[in-house]
């Protein structure tokens, strides 16, 4: 496991379905740009939909997804952030 | 960068990010008024189409690559798209906008903004966000955006395409005085600064400079020095971050001021999220890919060939019996009535015969791509493929290589990186191609009765294998370089528009008769010329196929085909592999000319009294009869249920008694299998290789006809050699060692430095610094 800092995990030691915060992308310039068109940069808050497994993780920005793959998972790091509570039953109906 | 020659047309580039339904638009505007080419030096296909408004004026309209970012970080999709832009060679930019991603396709119209010149912003995909409420302010974004013409439309559909081709009428207006500023103040003003004193870059590039994504030019190595101290001394960032932060920041406001709130939550489950649960599940992913594949391979070979013998049948009757029979009535010698009409016109029917099941290839692909699938298929394959340098949608174009390996050349594509592409495409003639099935089932009903599926699977796997071995070579040599991690944008699923479907299909179909058809044609007029002349009493004249130039060269060839045991006896079958260079599937129709002895056949009575009505009505009769195999076929789509079962095996390779007692003949069980290794693994077909040369370019097209060829001989040989080793074991023992000499040396050249700065420089079509 690479630890940045005591708050800070790598992607693929987040957990399914709970929102992240892209802290840190330790890559190219080029490489940033690349994610940065997809939407993905530093501040930027995740759903994460798939993953982090073998494949690597399917990320949702807005109504964005996002095929990552495995190589992504080391190399960024975020922040977990506490799930929103789930809809109510009155939500869901709407 | 002109974009056609000449005339006073106007010229509008469509410009839009990946999935914003661009492409969508642009074949909803031009229809079928297309030509597709590539951009000069690359392979990157190059969309321009005619656009005829109400006004009876005419626009050409250029479909720039999909790119999210004109800056960096797209490859060779962005700097063809940002080099056009900054050219100028447009008078306006249409930028193609989703709706439903309106932020991220903003931080796009930022950098055209930033341009300055005439843009008009289309809104797609409005009746999705109508379904959600989600519908924008359009006055606030136009007031947002300077002014400037923003159109809503559904492309899929043909809504809004009355105004777009009205506000086409007449030069669209810049963005005016009112646009907001693009960066916090003091980041425009460090700009403003920087942009006097470096005026001879273009706006975009020098933002690259300043961002660190381009070499900064050594004249202006202190201004961009000082520009980028002065953002971090402002801002406490570095350039690239502080300048990306303001255009996130410009793209939220704007869209903000267009659209409703939307909370930062999950949206709740959608059809998406829920297929995409099993698509993308990492146990589940891999059966459904493989099972969409099966449903590809079924529907473009076995629907294709309904109508393939049709289309086979029927222009042999017109193009050659009947051309022939023109020509020889108009009082032309017999061998040019056989150069003109069973050469070109022969080849003008084999190009024919391929359109059936390249077309419904092209129809099941596009629609694959339309529904947002390729994506996912890509991210599912990725792992496997990841570990050759491969990204996972090198997938596709190998399953297709199963069925005929020229669409399979096309759909690498599909494949983004360009090295990956080369490398895709040079893996695609080692698959087995149906073509090829035809002749194993021939040498399977005579010499591996009970076991030909199992020899016939070898065979499958060892292409498969020389497949793999291509690429890890090409990786360690000319090719080598930094992987790129897959990183896409998964599309919600849509259902595919028809008429998109039909057109981007049409388009590719017609690349291939047009470009790939001429080469054929030009091959045929040779290739089928030799069984039909020779050299006969001093002068070129029709002969029967024993005294042709087909059968002078064979046996001539004979002595190469030696070491994996070919005498000379067997020329009948090197003259099918000269004559499979063509076009695979001829190798069994060739060997059945020659074990017939054709010397009763009189070559020219087709042409004296061709029986055109009978022909044509025949072709017609095939349609409904191939239409209840392929209700058989649906379950055995490779057609491997014919082995084992001799009469079935002959029937289906198309080989006739005399065919089978000649091979039976002339080979043993060892130098029948070091044959069929050959046909796997040697040239490219004709067709293949004006594929690769249109795909790739002619050196590596030449490339890989000569590493085919070498590998097929190097291999058939070593096999024929060990298996007979104790018979004469110094002649093999001398084969393996010039075997492992010629790979050693060949591995010595392979990883030559200047190779790769070759392929770096000439065939990916960008320098080594880039």
């Amino acid at each position: 496991m690479t630890q940045i800092s005591p708050s800070l995990v790598t992607l693929g030691r987040a957990t399914q379905g709970s929102p992240v915060e892209i802290c840190a992308i330790q890559t190219s310039p080029q490489e940033r740009r690349r994610l940065l068109g997809l939407g993905l940069r530093l501040g930027s808050v995740a759903h994460i939909c798939q993953g982090p497994n073998a494949q690597g993780v399917v990320l949702q920005i807005g109504s964005v997804r996002i095929a990552l793959g495995r190589p992504w998972l080391e190399v960024i790091a975020v922040r977990q952030r506490p799930c929103p509570a789930a809809p109510t039953l009155a939500e869901k109906r709407v | 960068m002109p974009i056609s020659a000449g005339g006073p047309r106007r010229v509008i580039a469509l410009v839009g990010n990946p999935n914003s339904g661009k492409t969508t638009l642009f074949n909803a505007l031009t229809g079928a008024h297309q030509q597709v080419g590539n951009w000069p030096g690359v392979t990157v296909e190059r969309r321009e189409g005619r656009l005829r408004l109400d006004s009876g004026r005419e626009l050409m309209l250029v479909d720039l690559p999909g790119v999210y970012s004109l800056l960096g970080g797209g490859g060779l999709d962005q700097d063809i798209a940002r080099q056009y832009v900054q050219s100028g060679a447009a008078d306006g930019i249409v930028q193609v906008v989703d709706v439903g991603n309106l932020q991220r396709h903003l931080l796009l119209t930022h950098e055209l903004l930033e341009l300055g010149g005439p843009l008009l912003l289309v809104l797609n995909m409005m009746d999705e966000a109508r379904a959600r409420g989600q519908l924008p302010d359009l006055d606030a974004l136009r007031q947002r955006l300077g002014g400037i013409v923003v159109l809503p439309i559904v492309a899929r559909r043909g809504e809004g395409l009355a105004e777009l081709r009205h506000a086409l009428e007449e030069d669209f207006p810049r963005a005016d005085a009112h646009l907001p500023p693009l960066y916090p103040p003091a980041i425009q003003d460090i700009l403003s600064v920087l942009r006097a004193g470096t005026g001879d870059l273009g706006p975009l590039d020098r933002l690259r400079t300043l961002e660190g994504l381009a070499a900064v030019p050594p004249e202006h190595e202190q201004g961009f020095r000082e520009a980028r101290e002065a953002i971090v001394d402002k801002t406490g960032e570095d350039a690239a971050d502080a300048l990306a932060a303001a255009r996130f920041a410009w793209a939220e406001e704007t869209a903000s001021a267009a659209l409703p709130a939307v909370s930062d939550a999950l949206p709740r489950d959608t059809w998406t999220q829920r297929l995409d649960r099993w698509i993308l599940h990492p146990a589940a992913g891999l059966p459904i890919f493989l099972l969409v594949l099966y449903a590809l391979l079924v529907s473009s070979f076995n629907a294709g060939a309904i109508f393939q013998d049709f289309f086979e049948d029927s222009s042999k009757a017109l193009f050659v019996h009947g051309l022939g029979h023109v020509l020889l009535a108009a009082g032309l010698p017999d061998w040019s009535v056989q150069a003109l009409a069973g050469g070109l016109g022969g080849g003008v029917s084999i190009v024919l015969s391929f359109v059936p099941p390249i077309a419904f290839t092209f129809l099941f692909l596009a629609a694959l791509e339309d529904s947002g699938y390729l994506a996912r298929a890509a991210f599912t394959m990725d792992r496997f493929f990841r570990r050759l340098g491969l990204p996972g949608t090198a997938m596709v174009p190998m399953v297709i290589g199963f069925g005929c390996n020229v669409p399979a050349i096309m759909a690498t594509r599909t494949v983004e990186d360009p090295r990956a592409r080369v490398i895709t495409a040079l893996m695609q003639p080692f698959m087995s191609c149906s073509a090829r099935l035809a002749v194993y089932l021939a040498f399977a009903a005579v010499f591996f009765r009970g076991y030909g599926g199992q020899v016939v699977f070898a065979l499958y796997l060892t292409g498969i294998l020389a497949a793999l071995v291509t690429a890890w070579l090409l990786r360690r040599g000319p090719l080598r370089g930094a992987d790129r991690p897959l990183a896409l944008e998964l599309p919600p699923y849509r259902w595919p528009g028809l008429r998109s479907v039909v057109l981007h299909a049409w388009q590719r179909l017609r690349v291939f008769v047009l470009r790939v058809g001429k080469v054929i044609a030009v091959l045929g007029a040779v290739l089928l010329l030799l069984p039909g002349i020779g050299w006969v009493d001093g002068g070129l004249r029709g002969t029967d196929i024993d005294h042709s130039l087909l059968a002078q060269g064979s046996r001539a060839l004979t002595v190469v085909f030696a070491p994996m045991g070919i005498g000379e006896e067997q020329w009948p079958a090197v003259a099918g592999l000269v004559a499979g260079a063509m076009v695979k599937e001829v190798v069994i129709g060739v060997m059945n000319g020659i074990y017939q002895r054709q010397e009763s056949a009189d070559l020219m009575a087709a042409y004296r009294e061709p029986a055109i009505g009978a022909e044509l009505r025949a072709a017609v009769l095939t349609i409904p009869a191939h239409g209840r195999e392929f209700l058989k076929n649906l379950t055995d789509p490779l057609g491997f249920a014919n082995i084992g079962d001799t009469a079935a095996s002959a029937a289906a390779a198309g080989a006739d008694h005399a065919t089978l007692r000649g091979l039976a003949a002339g080979f043993t069980d060892l130098s029948a299998f070091a044959y069929l290794l050959f046909v796997l693994l040697y040239l490219p077909c004709a067709s293949t290789f004006a594929a690769l040369r249109r795909e790739l370019g002619s050196r590596w097209a030449w490339f890989s006809m000569v590493y085919s060829l070498a590998l097929a001989w190097l291999l058939a040989g070593s096999v024929y050699q060990l298996g007979t080793f104790d018979r004469h074991p110094s002649q093999s023992l001398l084969w393996l060692v010039m075997v492992l000499t010629v790979v050693l040396v060949f591995w010595w050249w392979w990883r030559r430095p200047g190779h790769i700065a070759m392929a770096e420089t000439h065939i990916l079509g960008r320098g080594p610094g880039s």
